[in-house]
């Protein structure tokens, strides 16, 4: 049997780029959701032991080293993404290390794809569908939301404060909000 | 000089870019920098428009964005917008505008008739005349449409681009007059980020035109400099032709920016218009005030122009709209009007309504030698198309009768003034509270909402240093306030005006030529066509309330929303019903502040924006094989798939046959998913569900039902053990959000201890659905694991690599057949599916829809949520019983099941139908009626939910709510349908076909 090919909505999309913007989809990387009571410093400490990285705490944060990047998502939630060839691994050290404790992952690797905008223009397209302010004081580097573009819902993790962002969308709206946003670059286009 | 009236010299307008342009399809000409209003000016052309109810020749009364009179449609086809204002149309080459309701021209308008029956066209003639016979309203409302209209909206959908944007800031200014540029600067120099709108292209508001002196330099070079300098600031955002329409709750404002509405045919990216949604921390408002119009006789025609508008077209366009002039007014002002007209070579005579003048006034005016009629009122109008001569009387010291003889005198410009209302609409929208101030007869800021400040005019401050000084303050306080406590210097050391507007007094309306409820016109709403006399008749009537008035009498309507007219409005309620004007009240403002495109509204939520479709993996596989697609949600699921020449009754028979009688396959990866972990997971499933999980072994599946607390059924779905501690849980696929935040609502607000997670996972599955006898041998070809019966019965969950891809494979069945729904993470949903479809060819595998998949589950008597229920049925009712479980101490929705209503017997029940005639597809929502008779109303005793026919048993089957339903197996009963027939049905079980379910547990 031949190896299975992977496919998504993004995976044919070609680099769209315009005046001051670059929307590109990154490929499939591996995704968690992590649910424990923030304040069980057990799991807290494990978690570290495994990442290298603390499960962040305060509202938005984003963590990140080499090799992971753990994305706030609530007060009992995080993503916590991998290379895509480390997902099992990383999921079967939680869960050895993690036994006892009560806790939940689940992988959500393929639930959302992510688009990377790029560029200076990047505030202007998103301004356009989010209620987020993105002014780079208040929502700077390494600071995630969940919130809506348009109409799809999505998370939005900064990556520098020279506009560039991952959004992660679900699946079946990732078509949707890929046309949207190169659409809100029309005024950028040449 | 190309145009009559223009000045030789003057103005911001550009002399050297000529513009043509078109006006009821005439070539003219005006400049770079021209308002369709200033060029129309310059070219003598006055009779602009007819007004609404009587067709009355209006001209151009204002010089922004209140103007009542002066609407046009503008451009042709598509671009097309009605209602236009000239005042606000920036010229451009080519721009084409013509008059909006006259036919079949604006200078021979039949509908002009109607001024001769304005006598019997009173205030609520429309609700008086056309009530009775109330069934002719239809056929009278298409004529008073025609009659009185504004302008026509476009046939053709718009193609212009409107894009929408969020804005975050620290002071919002509204206004960019020398106030709101003093309280932006200032706020902006103390550190804060400034948003400042103006709806004007130019910066600068009304002082840009007067001749007055701010720090001793020259008004227009101060604001030259203070916009030069905030353009440069980076924490500053400047946003001409940009204005505000709403402001909500917590300095939420909504503004209109316009960006290539005044560029000829642009070939621009940019979009037509912007509409910003700000929210600001501070917001400042320094709108400025709009000038009062004087309600005197015949007040309405083409060459009746405010004071000040005047004043703008002469020094902003270098326009001078008429050369005999004659100022109308009841403040010292206007004057300031007069001699800048004067300058210009206008001769101005000056009629003034009060008993007395300032000494300083009269100085003015004998320098300037202006002839002055004082105690004098304008009584009567002349001139059909344009003004041409105004009689003047004198007025007694009480104003109630005249003194002395009538004088007429020619004049082609006649100007009012009186007095200053404060533009408090947009202050009004964000809940503060408003005060009549008696001295300048207007109604001012009273109570301010958290956050705020007006300033300048906008609050009633008419003396330029004062409101300067309070404008620094205000944006100094805003700035602070924000955490910006950089100290800024007071830079405003001096500012003077020549004639300070300091007081006026209303006059609800000045004496005429004849009575004023006796024909006299004194137009208090030129929009409406709302006289005098209008209010005097809703007073009358007992349209007291000033709510009740606004509606009786339209006064404050339309696109104006009454800028011009309500304080007047309100001054002669006073008057009539001998009470203040505070009072009276005011009426309520509302957004938005000017008119405002539905475009710029909807923004890009327009076409494929309106609503986003959700696809599946799977979906350009369903495109490429031809599915019909229908609407789930926002999900796009394939109906059916028809052949070539298939019709869908067609394609389904087919597509129901081949899964019953091979293989079919359904795309079933829109069902809700989610993931739920913990220790105390069983417990709670126990809870949310009615029937029992505690039992259910690792690898098991069990159907179970959702009820609300009202007992009523609102999902349903199949839920598998996967691990100790860990549940995979299916929603219908409409339900799942409904169904997610369900679970969280209980775990998140009532059973805090419970340890349990619940994650969505409904897209990281694909999910293929493959049903029919050959799908295990199917299968079996797919995958190495072994799926025999005894391996993976019914009810069973394994996990196996298909096609090499890891898989969960759920041996669950909606359609009664031997049945796998294989799980794929979606990234391998398309190649597994593609594989399926290849392995199954010899199988003859036929996919199929949602249609058929309805068909299949109703031969089986399996509900739909949301089909068979309306969220008014209990599992009882539904004939699920055997799910809900005797022995839990409790479950969402037990304690209603107890309710004398929802226990009581004879309940709507769901039933199978067998209808008689054996061929009849009844409409599903068909009513079951006891008696039939000849027309409605019917007894009714149910209604049909679902409806097919079943190509399987080769009749149709229905299935239905019917009283007492469960007691009446083998009842007839009867089904009137639309088209007058009546269709007899039996009632049977629901379950239609292989009752012992042998086909699903093979």
């Amino acid at each position: 049997m031949t190896n299975p090919s992977v496919d998504s909505p993004l995976i044919k999309k070609d680099e769209f780029r315009a005046n001051g913007i670059t929307i590109v989809s990154t490929e499939f990387v591996g995704k968690l959701n992590f649910r424990c009571f923030s304040e069980n410093t057990l799991i807290l400490s494990k978690i570290k032991n495994i990442t290298g990285i603390n499960l962040p705490l305060n509202a938005g944060e984003v963590y990140g080293n080499n090799e992971f990047r753990i994305q706030w998502l609530g007060p009992n939630e995080w993503i916590i993404q991998c290379a895509n060839d480390e997902k099992l691994n990383l999921i079967n050290n939680i869960k050895s290390e993690l036994a006892q404790e009560h806790y939940s992952i689940t992988d959500v690797s393929d639930y959302y794809l992510t688009i990377r905008m790029s560029g200076k223009n990047s505030n202007e397209i998103l301004s356009k569908g989010t209620a987020l302010d993105l002014k780079s004081y208040i929502f700077n580097k390494d600071m995630c939301a969940q919130t809506y573009i348009a109409k799809a819902t999505v998370l939005i993790d900064r990556l520098s404060n020279e506009p560039m962002y991952d959004i992660s969308v679900r699946w079946s709206y990732a078509e949707y909000l890929w046309e949207w946003l190169v659409d809100a670059a029309y005024e950028f286009t040449e | 000089m190309i145009n009559r009236n223009r000045l030789f010299s003057g103005g911001l307008i550009d002399r050297n870019i000529l513009i043509k342009f078109k006006f009821n399809g005439k070539p003219l000409q005006g400049y770079q920098g021209d308002t369709l209003a200033s060029a129309l000016l310059a070219n003598d052309i006055h009779l602009v428009g007819r007004s609404f109810k009587y067709h009355r020749p209006r001209g151009i009364l204002t010089s922004g964005s209140e103007e009542p009179n002066a609407l046009v449609q503008l451009g042709k086809g598509a671009e097309t917008e009605p209602n236009a204002r000239a005042t606000e149309i920036e010229l451009y080459d080519g721009l084409e505008a013509s008059s909006q309701n006259c036919w079949p021209s604006v200078n021979h308008d039949i509908g002009a008739l109607n001024n001769l029956f304005s006598r019997i066209l009173p205030a609520g003639f429309y609700y008086k005349t056309f009530m009775w016979p109330p069934s002719m309203w239809m056929f009278y409302e298409y004529f008073i449409r025609r009659a009185a209209g504004l302008g026509e909206a476009p046939k053709e959908k718009n193609p212009s681009r409107y894009e929408q944007k969020f804005f975050y800031c620290d002071v919002t200014v509204v206004g960019a007059g020398v106030n709101g540029l003093t309280a932006a600067l200032t706020a902006a120099r103390a550190g804060a980020s400034v948003l400042l709108v103006d709806e004007k292209p130019e910066l600068g508001g009304y002082l840009l035109n007067a001749k007055s002196r701010i720090n001793n330099l020259d008004t227009k070079k101060w604001i030259k400099d203070t916009v030069k300098e905030l353009m440069a600031l980076e924490n500053v955002t400047v946003l001409n032709r940009t204005a505000a329409t709403g402001y909500y709750d917590y300095n939420y404002v909504t503004a209109l920016q316009k960006i290539t509405n005044h560029l000829p045919n642009s070939l621009s990216k940019q979009p037509r218009e912007r509409f910003w949604r700000i929210r600001s921390k501070e917001v400042i408002l320094a709108q400025g005030a709009f000038e009062r119009p004087l309600v005197f006789s015949g007040n309405d025609r083409p060459g009746i122009m405010m004071a000040s508008s005047a004043q703008t077209y002469v020094n902003q366009y270098g326009v001078l709209p008429g050369n005999a002039v004659t100022l109308f007014t009841n403040n010292d002002h206007a004057y300031s009007v007069a001699v800048d007209l004067i300058s210009k070579g206008a001769k101005v005579i000056i009629v003034d309504i009060r008993s007395n003048i300032s000494e300083k006034i009269r100085k003015l005016c004998e320098q300037n030698k202006i002839e002055t009629y004082i105690s004098h009122a304008v009584i009567k109008t002349d001139g059909s198309k344009k003004i041409s001569s105004i009689t003047v009387q004198e007025l007694s010291e009480d104003k109630q009768s005249f003194v002395g003889e009538a004088v007429t005198i020619g004049t082609d410009l006649l100007l009012m003034s009186g007095g200053w209302n404060p533009a408090v609409q947009l202050f009004s929208q964000s809940r503060g509270k408003l005060k009549y101030d008696d001295q300048i007869s207007s109604f001012i800021p009273d109570v301010l909402v958290d956050n705020q400040a007006v300033i300048g005019s906008n609050n009633g401050d008419f003396n330029l240093k004062q409101s300067l000084m309070s404008s620094y303050e205000a944006g100094l306080g805003a700035a602070h306030r924000t955490g910006n406590k950089q100290e800024v210097e007071n830079f405003i050391n001096d500012a003077n005006e020549p004639i300070e507007f300091i007081t006026a007094e209303v006059v609800p309306y000045v004496l005429g030529s004849k009575p004023v409820t006796h024909g006299s016109k004194h137009f208090i709403d030129f929009q409406n066509d709302v006289t005098a006399a209008d209010i005097f008749l809703a007073q009358r009537e007992g349209y007291v309330s000033v709510e009740h008035t606004k509606r009786y009498t339209t006064t404050g309507m339309a696109t104006d929303q009454g800028k011009t007219s309500n304080v007047n409005a309100l001054a002669l309620m006073s008057h009539i019903q001998q009470k203040p004007v505070g009072d009276v009240g005011h009426t309520t403002f509302r957004p938005p502040y000017v008119p405002q495109t539905f475009g710029a509204i909807a923004g890009r939520n327009v076409d494929q924006y309106f609503d986003p479709q959700r696809l599946t993996a799977i979906h350009e596989w369903h495109i490429d094989n031809g599915a019909v697609f229908e609407d789930v949600g926002q999900w796009k699921r394939p109906y059916f798939y028809p052949k070539k020449v298939e019709t869908m009754t067609e394609a389904v028979n087919r597509e129901c046959i081949a899964a019953r009688a091979s293989v079919g396959i359904l795309d079933a990866s829109t069902l809700g998913k989610i993931d739920i972990q913990g220790p105390d997971a069983a417990k709670f499933l126990n809870l949310i569900y009615t029937n029992a999980w505690s039992k259910l072994e690792i690898g098991a599946c069990r159907y179970g039902l959702m009820c609300n607390e009202h007992g009523m059924v609102f999902d349903d779905g199949v839920t598998t053990r996967l691990g100790e501690n860990h549940y995979h849980m299916t929603t219908t696929t409409g339900g799942a959000a409904r169904v997610m935040s369900w679970l969280e609502e209980f775990l998140q607000t009532e059973w805090l201890d419970m340890k349990v997670y619940c994650t969505s996972v409904t897209e990281q599955w694909t999910v293929l659905s493959i049903c029919g006898p050959n799908s295990r041998k199917l299968l079996a070809s797919l995958t190495e694991d072994d799926i025999s019966n005894e391996e993976l019965p019914y009810m069973r969950m394994k996990e196996a690599k298909v096609c090499g891809v890891d898989a969960r494979i759920f041996r669950i069945s909606f359609t009664g057949e031997l049945s796998f729904e294989i799980n794929v993470s979606a990234r391998y949903g398309r190649y597994v599916w593609d594989k399926v479809i290849e392995a199954g060819k010899k199988f003859n595998i036929t996919p199929y829809g949602t249609e058929t998949m309805h068909v299949l589950r109703a031969e089986k008597g399996f509900i739909i949520v949301g089909q068979d229920t309306d969220g008014s049925a209990t599992p009882s009712d539904l004939n699920m019983d055997w799910i809900v479980s005797k022995k839990k101490e409790d479950f969402l929705g037990k304690r209603s099941f107890l309710r004398p209503d929802t226990a009581k017997n004879g309940r709507k029940q769901l039933v199978g139908l067998l209808i008689n005639d054996k061929k009849t597809v009844v409409p599903e929502g068909s009513h079951i009626v006891e008696e039939v008779s000849k027309q409605p109303p019917m007894k009714m005793e149910g209604h049909i939910t679902s409806s097919y026919f079943s190509p399987t048993l080769g009749h149709p089957i229905a299935m239905a709510m019917l009283k007492n339903g469960k007691a009446r197996n083998g009842d007839l009963v009867k089904i009137p349908l639309m088209n007058g027939k009546v269709v007899e049905a039996t009632v049977t079980e629901n379950v239609f076909y292989d009752k012992a379910g042998a086909r699903q547990n093979d």
